[in-house]
């Protein structure tokens, strides 16, 4: 143990909330060190057969990075959102990073077999899924904090209808609806 | 589309959905009314739908991982020495670089000698990141300019992905910086030839991104050349090291995420939009590099390079090297500044002030001031911070948990004024699931919140008429995010047990009620109180109020045989134990190892705490591989424990498990252990999985998949067995059965990558191939390391090409499949997942491939299934081949075996019911087939 306050994180994401932008300086490489435990992880733990892999490798992430259980339960929808934003723009940022633009062209010189192989999509598309996030908000302001708390944040539907102020059930109704609707915005960039 | 028409367009879609989709036609062309364009809209997103279904569920950072890991797997050396591509004849490898591996070759046609280098397959097989690359490539190829090293050409064979550039003959930067320190003429020479490299590809809009000193190359003659233009915007794999050079290990981790870590510029960092002025930024930080021999920035990890950057000013030149002129040290102040604004304006400016360096050594032109002072650094303590937080994932499940303990709160009340009567029990047993237990207290009593449950479910499945299921631990519960019904749902269950505890100074306070699955009214509720070392007495009470409330006439609960201490310790570590398995963290091994000796140290006749000492190590094995000796470990404590208790079922399949890791396995031994095991430990889902392998290679994928849904039920939170064997079954012709299992597993868990694709797969044997197709492509499991579930995909990519009958695919396959299986270091258990894969081999012709990983398949031990070598279409078409005798005649024999030790086991009574049937049908299999061979 450090001794130190185990409740950085939380504290940073609610400077970051009250307009503090050096808060999201100290907060990316938090998110980035989490990022590459996981990536270690999966790496290192695939053996066929006995292993347990779950998502509760997932969740504990999230949880070390967004723990809301110090949280006062007035301020936890905030915190919620909060740390879903924050997540998107560091994790957009990674997608950026790694040269996952828009996609685009016909190979040109190149003879390669395009049809089969598939490809890594979602972690690639961070990006094209940031705009369309963006053109969704401006229809559907709520639909789009809903995926974002989702996808972004983490949260479940129930923790997401806390956040929004509505039901379980519009929740779902609405993440349906915008994962198909994000996924043919997706494949319609993909195409230009 | 504006507001009212959008909300519009999304109220049709949903009523849509809702609709069986053969009415949903005559639903648009009602609801949309002759409004084309809304029913075209409408039409569209169902079109999308089901390629939907699994999309965006994995949350984005898993996502982000899964590429990471991608990324950062190991190239693969290709090999390819002496081989020919298209008119490039291969000569040597040269090295291996971040963004692959470097051949010198032969150019044929114009007879020159070329570099070719290869790409990763992570960027090969991808052709979205190859779309990209193919573009920044051709612009960056377009750049002619004698410090860049020159791109010729952009090739592919045989879906191998290279650039053909200019063969370079010198060193890097890097190389020459640790060799010895530069001098400062040699500094302002090189540097001014990037500047003017970086400067003309600015000039041409394109921007390197990942400047840095292994980037720039020193050719023989003092040239300076810049690399890998364009390759920066592509994944770059963990290890970046020359073949020359010492890997240097923190400046390359987060390579693979955005530039290298040390080179980055603040917005990059910071997740702002970049332009060239990162370039001049990284520039900056390789002329302080040049001139210091040291990093500009350099933390203790890859994080605390990153914070660095952001807050921190590099030490003054003038202290690390004192022939540093005021002139050198503005320069790379400017190039360094925080706010790009604020650098040089251009490259082309920066060029200039180092030529005016240049020659005037003490020059008093000022090029504005340095960083401002910077925020305190931020320590690699506090990065470290994170991990020491205890957590488990419970905000969602209390949120549950505290409506219902509101609700307890108040029926408790009533009912200490009101003892219930006795409820009626419903014909059939009734059935009990313990619930995690909410824990109040100091943090090292976290552990409780599993120990409780555990405890009480012990002691109750000693209850006649009483079905205790095995209580689910608190980070598998989190898996359904405290959806009650769905617990009840997936264990069949009409009570459950919720719990909860406070712990202060030595003694508890536990709260117990029984609460109805179905209506959620409690039906019990009792509060015990005592101190920490009456804890197995207040658990049994407990217990017993339950067997009470249920099952009145039922012999009482009886004591506890060990204390309460070592009770405690053993629970403690089993909540250890399962946290690593999960999350493979070092500190939960350490705290699970330490408890378990100490609850051996209170009472060494406890046989089970030595037992989950040699599975903590199994799990250690499976987590970082034998390093550290684990197997050893494995094996002796799983004796040590059987030493103490030869009944010990969970040492017995530890030990089997044990076996199955070695390199030389011995089915006859493994599967005797696996048999104790099962059946010294009939709760015990690991057991039944256990067995389900062993009766498996060799014997009969029937018996393999019935042990394995026999675990599932067990543990129906537990996965892995459901995957397994809904994927043998499907190999059975039982893909309809296959389905049905996959998918209930996929309830508890919709974003569980790998029982996706293993859907997949189910999927194309059921003949469904487009719906296997998205479901493989969705899974992403590829990106996971090459030779484990990313083999795996490529196997069932593979059977889905060949179904397709799309040959190129096939082929490239194809090639993949039978390298990493043929591969001398795969393990027995990576052998004998691949078996199936022998079957689209030799539906696509290639027999030889396809026996030949049959025969690995002997010789590693796990020797392919009866069941399967006799009944599948596919593999039928492989007995012209003469070396198939000899896998039907292993497969047989070990078949033969298994029936023999099974039957032994059936006269002792010791062979489990799920494993009757199949039995009796690999039997008669055998008898069959007698004498064919």
């Amino acid at each position: 143990m450090t001794g130190r306050s185990p409740h950085v994180v939380t504290r940073l994401l609610q400077n970051w909330g009250r307009g503090d932008q050096a808060a999201l300086d100290e907060l990316i490489p938090l998110v980035y060190d989490e990022l590459h435990r996981l990536a270690h992880i999966y790496m290192v733990r695939e053996r066929p057969g006995h292993t347990l892999q779950s998502s509760a490798l997932v969740n504990e992430a999230y949880l070390r990075l967004v723990d809301a259980r110090h949280i006062e339960w007035q301020d936890r929808a905030h915190f919620f959102a909060i740390s879903a934003n924050v997540m998107r723009r560091i994790l957009v940022e990674f997608g950026r990073a790694r040269g996952a633009g828009k996609r685009g062209g016909k190979v040109g010189k190149v003879e390669f077999d395009e049809g089969r192989v598939p490809s890594p999509e979602q972690g690639a598309d961070l990006i094209a899924l940031d705009d369309a996030l963006n053109a969704l908000a401006a229809v559907d302001p709520r639909e789009a904090k809903v995926a974002e708390l989702r996808f972004f944040g983490g949260l479940s539907a129930e923790e997401t209808a806390e956040v929004l102020k509505v039901s379980s059930k519009t929740v779902l109704r609405d993440w349906e609806h915008a994962k198909v609707w994000l996924l043919r915005e997706l494949r319609r960039s993909e195409q230009q | 589309m504006n507001q009212e028409l959008w909300h519009k367009a999304k109220q049709i879609y949903q009523s849509a959905i809702e609709l069986d989709p053969s009415q949903r036609e005559a639903f648009l062309a009602q609801a949309c009314a002759g409004d084309d364009l809304m029913r075209r809209e409408v039409e569209s997103l169902l079109s999308h739908r089901p390629e939907a279904e699994y999309f965006m569920e994995s949350p984005a950072l898993d996502a982000a991982a899964r590429a990471l890991a991608q990324e950062q797997s190991p190239v693969p050396d290709r090999g390819l020495s002496g081989c020919s591509l298209l008119h490039y004849r291969i000569t040597e490898k040269l090295g291996a670089g971040g963004m692959g591996v470097v051949y010198k070759a032969k150019d044929t046609k114009l007879r020159r000698f070329v570099a070719l280098k290869f790409l990763p397959d992570a960027v090969s097989e991808d052709r979205n990141t190859l779309a990209r690359f193919e573009r920044e490539a051709i612009a960056a190829s377009a750049l002619n300019h004698p410090n860049i090293c020159t791109i010729y050409e952009i090739g592919a064979d045989e879906g191998q992905c290279f650039i053909a550039m200019e063969l370079l003959e010198g060193q890097t930067l890097k190389q020459r910086i640790q060799a010895q320190p530069l001098p400062i003429d040699e500094i302002l020479s090189l540097a001014i030839q990037v500047a003017d490299g970086l400067e003309a590809a600015h000039a041409g809009g394109i921007i390197h991104r990942d400047i840095k000193p292994a980037n720039i190359f020193i050719t023989n003659r003092g040239h300076a050349k810049i690399l890998d233009f364009g390759l920066a915007k592509l994944a770059r794999p963990e290890a970046e090291s020359e073949s020359l050079a010492p890997i240097e290990a923190s400046s390359t981790r987060t390579g693979a995420v955005m530039g290298t870590a040390g080179y980055m510029a603040p917005e990059q960092v910071r997740g702002l939009p970049c332009d060239y002025r990162a370039d001049i930024f990284a520039f900056g930080c390789v002329l302080y590099e040049m001139v210091s021999g040291q990093q500009a920035f350099k933390g203790a990890t890859p994080a605390d390079t990153m914070s660095a950057i952001l807050k921190d000013n590099p030490a003054p030149l003038r202290g690390l090297r004192q022939t540093v002129s005021s002139g050198l040290q503005q320069v790379v102040d400017r190039c360094l500044e925080t706010c790009p604004e604020d650098r040089f304006a251009s490259v082309h400016d920066v060029a200039l002030a180092l030529k005016a360096v240049s020659s005037v050594p003490v020059s008093a032109r000022q090029f504005g001031g340095g960083r401002g002072a910077g925020a305190p650094r931020l320590s690699s303590a506090l990065m470290r911070l994170l991990s020491s937080v205890r957590a488990h994932r419970w905000r969602s499940v209390l949120g549950s948990l505290a409506v219902l303990a509101a609700l307890l709160a108040a029926t408790l009340a009533w009912l200490s004024l009101h003892p219930l009567p006795r409820i009626p029990v419903a014909a059939g047993f009734p059935s009990v699931l313990a619930l995690p237990c909410k824990v109040y207290g100091a943090p090292e009593a976290a552990f409780l919140t599993d120990a409780v449950p555990q405890t009480m479910s012990t002691l109750l499945a000693q209850v006649d008429g009483l079905d205790t299921k095995v209580p689910p631990s608190s980070l598998e519960v989190d898996k359904v995010k405290g959806d009650l019904a769905r617990l009840a749902e997936l264990y069949q269950v009409s009570s459950f047990i919720v719990t909860s505890l406070t712990a202060s100074e030595g003694r508890f306070a536990l709260n117990v009620q029984l609460v109805d699955a179905a209506t959620r009214t409690v039906r019990w509720g009792q509060q015990y109180e005592g101190p920490r070392n009456s804890y197995n007495e207040l658990a049994r009470q407990a217990a017993d109020g339950i067997r009470l409330a249920v099952r009145p006439a039922a012999t009482p609960v009886p004591a506890v045989r060990v204390s309460s201490e070592a009770e405690l310790a053993y629970r403690e570590g089993t909540y250890f134990l399962y946290r690593y398995i999960n999350l493979a963290q070092q500190r939960d091994f350490d705290a699970a190892l330490a408890a378990f000796t100490r609850a051996l140290a209170l009472d060494p006749s406890f046989a089970t705490a030595a037992a989950k000492i040699s599975l903590l190590y199994m799990g250690r094995f499976e987590t970082e591989g034998n390093a550290r000796g684990s197997l050893k470990d494995l094996e002796s404590w799983a004796r040590r424990a059987i030493g103490i208790d030869p009944r010990c079922g969970e040492a017995w399949a530890a030990l089997s498990g044990f076996d199955l890791h070695t390199t030389r396995p011995d089915p006859e031994k493994g599967l005797e252990h696996a048999v104790k095991g099962a059946a010294f430990a009939p709760r015990d889902a690991f057991a039944a999985s256990h067995l389900g392998w062993r009766a498996g290679y060799p014997g009969s994928f029937s018996m393999f998949a019935a042990a394995n849904a026999r675990a599932y039920d067990l543990d129906p939170l537990f996965l892995t067995p459901a995957v397994n064997a809904a994927t043998r079954l499907a190999d059975l012709g039982r893909a309809t059965e296959a389905l049905q299992l996959i998918d209930r597993a996929l309830r508890v868990e919709p974003d569980l990558y790998w029982a996706v694709m293993m859907r997949g797969y189910v999927l194309l044997k059921l003949g469904r191939l487009d719906e296997a197709e998205r479901a493989l492509r969705s899974s992403q499991a590829q990106a996971i390391s090459e030779h484990t579930i990313g083999a795996l995909w490529r196997q069932i990519s593979l059977a889905v090409a060949v179904a397709q009958q799309d040959a190129a695919a096939s082929n490239t396959l194809a090639r993949q499949v039978v390298a990493s299986v043929l591969d001398a270091r795969a393990e027995g258990t990576f052998v004998a997942n691949a078996i199936p894969a022998a079957a689209p081999l030799a539906r696509m012709g290639r027999t030889d491939a396809a026996v030949r990983i049959l025969l690995r398949s002997v010789e590693a031990g796990v020797p392919p299934p009866y069941d399967f070598v006799l009944r599948d279409p596919d593999i039928q078409s492989l007995r012209g081949d003469s070396r198939f005798a000899k896998v039907l005649a292993a497969s047989r024999d070990g078949a033969a075996m298994v029936a023999r030790i099974l039957g032994q086991a059936r006269m002792r009574g010791e062979l489990p019911a799920y494993l009757h049937a199949p039995l009796d049908e690999l039997v008669q299999l055998l008898k069959e087939n007698e004498g064919r061979r």
